[in-house]
């Protein structure tokens, strides 16, 4: 029988050993998706970008599926208009998983002030989420939604040393990442400037030095 | 900058703006206030609005009889956020062509094409973008067919029909590789036509007898130009690179024009000529990638380096759509400070500074100053976390709401009472 790379990557999320990471921005398609999730008895990890997650965070809850979620993008098309920058906090409230997103390569290098600032529309509108819950958005939710939550995602005896110092709270954003440990390797360290540098940099004009 | 009749107008036909502060005192007492003049920042200061006026700023304020007060316990006053570079008003949906007037790439027009005519003051996103404290905008298209995108506008974000301040407040042009590439695909064609573009404008209308007349620039752009071209309104040059901002200098000796540079990622590499030259820049405190040749050169923290070699200078997040999430502005001013700038430069580089280059009269809290524009935050306002509680343009206190907080309420999980037409 000849090989079909296809199918057996969908039989693979049929069978649950591939976890299905979905984009999907509209309510009514999460839903109508969640369905057919039913119908053929598969499972959807995670609806990224998720703009309208909000207006069904209790769905999100019941099937078990995550949203990833902007803190304030939207209006880039039509079905990213409805966004609000309380819909992180709101699906965490409706008891659904919630995480922080971004496909910028800027946003990205920031994700706690995204989380921050969600988490602070949040609480402004009446919810009573504390900073440990919020930073979840980050950590372990990714974490589960990636189904390696087992190894990273939060900071436990047996889990891997995946960890951040900060220089202050890092809702604050003033704080900055003062050294990164992955898998117990220091990674980055801005005091003894220790960061990556890229095989591109070299040659152009910037800070070359990695201590610059 | 005149506000004829605005007064009668937000009246007459506002829905959105609350209550105009006409013959109102206000009080706002014992918070932190950033004045970015004279006074610095205070601490348990107060300040008095009368119709519109500051009458009264500092530390030992009594309140005035029969003033509303506001307790700013914990609350920082400031006046009010000024995006020096966006597309607001100009586009709701960047993917749906028929809401987006920010480039005409089929278009013969250039410089004479009126932002204004394409600015909606009814469009949601202004009221997003004001509650988050962005009280003020310059506002221009994207250029598509012609280096030139059209005269650009200076806005409040009241969201009231005589919001545009000033119709007519500078030109945009593109320069570095996206110049080159509408130009034909070199810089030198990009600067050919800019420079032809400034002689026909420069010498315009005794250029222009015959119909075909002027080397770049047919007649309606070389009359649109004109004033850039003489020196009297700012010329936004869009560039990055290094020595593109050392061929913009020589440019502005050669015409006189008084330029700003939008981009400006190289600045800290040729921070002495541009200081030298006093050549105003705009650029975006995180942008720290080399996302293209233009920007190899990008380094976190550029504006410290271009606020100590004493370089006039805005911020804009370029790095973030310019039209519907301006109001990460105080975000990213706050990333600059966490890179070495000092808060106060930070802060007057999203409010005076660009103010004060457009001619709006709105960057300082001042004991005289008129139209008064302040926004009172429940926080440091370069934190994340903190958000406007009270916001004030041109003495009229604005509505807090938007299309964003309605949604926000109609599906707050915090309430539990059935809402007759809420989504399901």
């Amino acid at each position: 029988m000849k090989r079909d790379l296809r199918m057996e990557t969908l039989a693979g999320v049929l069978s649950g050993e591939i976890l299905v990471q979905m984009h999907c921005y509209r309510a009514d398609e999460m839903v109508q998706l969640l369905d057919v999730a039913k119908e053929f008895d598969y499972k959807i990890t995670t609806f990224h970008h998720a703009i309208e997650a909000y207006k069904i965070g209790d769905i999100l809850a019941e099937n078990d599926t995550c949203a990833a979620m902007w803190a304030d993008w939207y209006g880039f098309k039509m079905e990213a208009y409805d966004t609000i920058q309380e819909n992180v906090p709101f699906v965490h409230a409706q008891g659904a998983c919630a995480m922080i997103h971004s496909d910028s390569d800027m946003g990205i290098q920031r994700l706690n002030q995204e989380v921050a600032k969600t988490w602070a529309n949040g609480n402004r509108a009446g919810l009573d989420i504390s900073e440990a819950e919020a930073w979840q958005w980050l950590t372990l939710n990714p974490a589960k939604a990636l189904g390696i939550d087992e190894e990273t995602g939060s900071v436990e005896a047996g889990k891997r040393a995946d960890l951040v110092l900060w220089s202050e709270n890092p809702f604050s954003t003033y704080a900055v990442a003062d050294q990164v440990w992955i898998d117990g390797a220091l990674m980055l360290d801005r005091a003894a400037g220790l960061k990556p540098r890229s095989d591109f940099k070299l040659g152009h004009p910037g800070p070359q030095m990695s201590s610059e | 900058m005149t506000r004829l009749s605005k007064f009668l107008i937000s009246a007459a036909v506002s829905l959105t703006v609350a209550t105009p502060a006409i013959a109102e005192t206000l009080f706002i007492k014992d918070a932190t206030i950033v004045t970015n003049a004279r006074l610095g920042k205070m601490d348990r200061a107060s300040l008095v609005v009368r119709d519109g006026r500051i009458t009264q700023i500092g530390q030992d304020i009594k309140a005035p009889a029969g003033a509303r007060t506001i307790d700013g316990t914990g609350q920082w006053v400031t006046p009010g956020l000024f995006a020096p570079l966006t597309s607001l008003g100009l586009v709701e949906i960047g993917a749906e062509d028929s809401t987006n007037d920010t480039s005409a790439k089929d278009a013969s027009t250039s410089v004479s094409d009126v932002t204004a005519d394409g600015f909606n003051p009814k469009s949601p996103i202004i009221g997003n973008t004001r509650v988050s404290g962005v009280t003020h905008a310059a506002i221009v298209g994207r250029p598509s067919h012609n280096i030139f995108s059209g005269t650009g506008l200076v806005a409040d974000m009241s969201g009231s029909f005589d919001s545009v301040l000033d119709a007519d407040s500078f030109v945009y042009v593109q320069l570095g590789s996206r110049g080159a590439r509408i130009a034909g695909g070199s810089r030198p064609a990009a600067m050919s036509q800019l420079r032809a573009a400034l002689n026909d404008a420069a010498a315009y209308p005794a250029r222009y007898k015959g119909p075909e007349d002027g080397d770049a620039l047919p007649r309606r752009d070389a009359s649109a130009l004109s004033p850039a071209a003489r020196g009297a309104k700012p010329i936004i040059v869009g560039a990055d690179r290094a020595s593109d901002l050392l061929s913009i200098i020589e440019l502005k000796k050669e015409y006189g024009i008084d330029v700003i540079v939008a981009g400006a990622a190289e600045a800290w590499m040729v921070a002495e000529d541009i200081a030298k030259a006093d050549l105003k820049l705009i650029i975006d405190p995180v942008a720290n990638l080399p996302g293209s040749f233009d920007t190899v050169g990008s380094r976190i923290d550029n504006a410290k380096l271009l606020s100590d070699a004493g370089i006039d200078f805005a911020l804009m997040s370029f790095s973030e759509s310019t039209s519907h999430n301006v109001r990460v502005l105080n975000q990213h001013a706050g990333n600059a400070v966490a890179n070495g700038l000092d808060w106060d430069s930070a802060f007057a580089a999203v409010s005076s500074v660009p103010a004060d280059w457009f001619g709006v009269n709105t960057g300082k809290l001042i004991k005289g100053q008129t139209d008064t524009t302040l926004v009172i935050w429940d926080g440091d306002p370069l934190q994340v976390t903190s958000a406007p509680t009270f916001i004030m343009i041109d003495g009229e206190e604005q509505s807090l709401n938007s299309r964003q907080r309605e949604l926000r309420d109609r599906y707050n999980p915090t309430r539990d009472e059935t809402r007759a037409h809420k989504y399901r």
